[in-house]
């Protein structure tokens, strides 16, 4: 009996060393904390970081960490493969986040080759064809349906209804629209050919497109050839300091053309760097705003605080709470394939494209964000565009326009571009 | 029986000494003990290529000098039990502006009691540094206000980092350590160099 009781008691120490020293998932992080998008790419670094700590505490992957590793690779293409290659051949991760247009859809086709999923901060069009690029996946809605919702909704309820174009809509005039975006940026150019087909649909015409720098601290010429043009809708297709900018010369210049900015140059920034001539901006956004109430935001705060304390909460942006999704997101492709007993790529994706009306932690409405579905056919997690306006200096709702149900006939067609 | 009993709540009771310690633990305590330059190139960001009629070539990429700064710093257990740096990351930032932040994953034990010290070099690059000024936001307003400008800025440290003549501070800085039962301490800390 003392025997089997001792036995008992060493295996009992086993068991508590063993939980203690719990097997480890290692995810891999390229981030921008020092290039040309890292006004809004530090904040999401932070976020990441942050949620994995979340995970962690609440369980992490069935009981097994996440290690993250994340590194910076100051929106430098040839970075950002050299830190992948050291991922997957020194760290052995099982999961790749990545950041930009131009360094995911470099790295596409060697992820793809080498079967390892990664999702993106990149929300091109371009990463949601399974066919061409099976292993990437975005966790929001796609720039091309955002720049397509962003018009809709423009031409629908400004031009349409407001007093402002009343009497060019009685003169019978077509809108014209302009777009102002880096021309060398593939973030920037990813949904450009969309708009422009989505403006030939709703009968608005298209200028002249104009080439403005993510760097850009002056904007005027582009805003007086616009002006040349007539532009009716401008199209914003940069990051928040350059769209400021843009948007700061329009109104200095009396440009008289709305405005409508992708996800990543729309936030509080915009608002505070645009004062009045910010007022009426029309932008998307990956999920909800820091600070909204939705489930899970209460989480987001408090691990602001509790991993970066020297950060203050005044300074961080929605770009936190999309880190979020996107974390939220591969925990829960990595969560189903371990379940399974086997954590490497096929199956990560394929569990992946099992999310069926998911919501980020299994919560509806969690970060602003529901009714997700991933397949094998189609990577766009939601056709529905999220889209707010700056109204007295706040960001408020504008509405919600869900692609697929008012384009039907179209919405299988625009997978991928 | 006694006997049986005896040796499971001594079973229980080591265990139970294993664990103690890790709920004792003492956050380590980090600090900025200096900062060095450890390598400099003179500040350029113009293409120094030329082409065979002296000119310099067109760049599609921008052109600079790298800046490696070491930071040093003090890792100190105060506890008894030995403590093992599992990760650590800071923002550095000259004249208050935020130029870099970094990530080290190295592992290092750090005995009960001791301090340890820890080099981080971090590269700086004049073209990306002068980037990163521009689209931040925050950096944008400070410097319209200085009647500034990002080259300038940039210019200036590179001219003036080895005597130190603007502060190089770091910032947010956390550090993750792990006892030997694997639970884990998080701590945070700043410093600022030239220490006044």
């Amino acid at each position: 009996m003392a025997k089997k009781i001792l036995l008992l008691g060493l295996v009992l120490g086993l068991l508590w060393t063993t939980a203690f020293a719990a097997d480890e998932i290692k995810v891999g992080s390229i981030n921008d904390l020092t290039g040309a998008t890292s006004d809004v790419g530090k904040d999401a670094a932070l976020g990441i970081r942050e949620c994995v700590t979340y995970v962690n505490d609440s369980g992490g992957i069935n009981g097994k960490k996440i290690k993250l590793l994340l590194y910076d690779y100051g929106y430098r293409v040839p970075e950002a493969m050299t830190i992948y290659k050291r991922f997957r051949d020194y760290d052995k991760i099982a999961l790749l986040l990545q950041w930009g247009t131009g360094d995911t859809e470099a790295l596409s086709p060697t992820v793809n080759k080498d079967k390892m999923v990664t999702i993106s901060d990149s929300l091109s069009g371009h990463l949601c064809d399974p066919k061409k690029t099976p292993y990437n996946f975005v966790y929001s809605t796609d720039y091309s349906t955002n720049a397509r919702a962003a018009l809709t909704a423009w031409y629908e309820e400004v031009w349409k209804k407001s007093d402002k174009w009343k009497a060019a809509r009685d003169a019978g005039k077509k809108p014209k629209l302009v777009c102002f975006y880096m021309f060398a940026a593939p973030y920037a150019s990813a949904p450009i050919k969309a708009i422009k087909d989505q403006a030939q649909i709703l009968g608005i015409e298209v200028g002249k497109d104009e080439d403005v720098s993510l760097t850009a601290l002056d904007a005027k010429s582009q805003v007086l050839a616009a002006k040349g043009e007539e532009a009716n809708i401008v199209w914003h297709g940069n990051t928040t300091m350059s769209v400021a900018t843009a948007v700061k010369d329009a109104y200095a210049l009396k440009l008289g053309a709305d405005h409508i900015v992708n996800n990543w140059g729309f936030d509080k920034n915009l608002v505070r760097m645009t004062s009045q001539a910010g007022e009426g901006v029309i932008g998307a956004a990956a999920c909800a705003f820091l600070g909204d109430k939705v489930p899970y935001m209460d989480k987001v705060l408090e691990y602001c605080k509790k991993v970066n304390p020297g950060v203050p909460i005044e300074k961080r942006d929605i770009r936190t709470v999309q880190a979020w999704l996107k974390v939220s997101m591969a925990v829960s492709g990595l969560q189903k394939a371990d379940k399974k007993g086997k954590l490497d790529g096929p199956k990560i994706k394929a569990e992946l494209e099992t999310l069926k009306d998911w919501s980020p932690f299994d919560t509806p409405n969690a970060l602003g964000r529901s009714g997700y579905t991933v397949t094998p056919e189609d990577h766009r997690p939601t056709p529905v565009s999220l889209l707010y306006t700056i109204k007295d200096g706040k960001i408020v709702p504008l509405t919600q326009i869900n692609m697929k149900e008012k384009f039907p006939d179209k919405w299988q067609s625009w997978l991928g571009w | 029986m006694n006997k049986a009993l005896t040796v499971f709540v001594a079973c229980v009771a080591v265990m139970g000494l294993m664990v103690l310690p890790a709920l004792a633990a003492e956050a380590p305590v980090v600090t900025l003990d200096r900062v060095e330059v450890a390598s400099i190139q003179p500040f350029f960001v113009k293409p120094l290529i030329k082409d065979k009629d002296g000119n310099p070539k067109e760049m599609t990429y921008g052109y600079s000098s790298t800046l490696n700064v070491a930071y040093v710093l003090n890792i100190k257990n105060p506890g008894k039990e030995p403590v093992q740096l599992s990760e650590l990351q800071f923002t550095t930032a000259f004249d208050g502006f935020d130029v870099n932040t970094v990530t080290s994953y190295e592992g290092m034990w750090i005995p009960g009691g001791k301090t340890n010290q820890w080099r981080v070099i971090v590269t700086n690059e004049a073209f990306p540094t002068i980037v990163s000024l521009m689209v931040g936001a925050e950096h944008a307003a400070r410097i319209a206000e200085m009647k500034s400008s990002a080259g300038a800025l940039v210019s200036k440290w590179w001219n003036g980092i080895s005597d130190f003549s603007f502060p190089v501070t770091v910032t947010n800085g956390t550090a993750l350590f792990k006892d030997e039962k694997g639970k884990e301490i998080r701590t945070t800390f700043t410093g600022t160099w030239p220490k006044k």
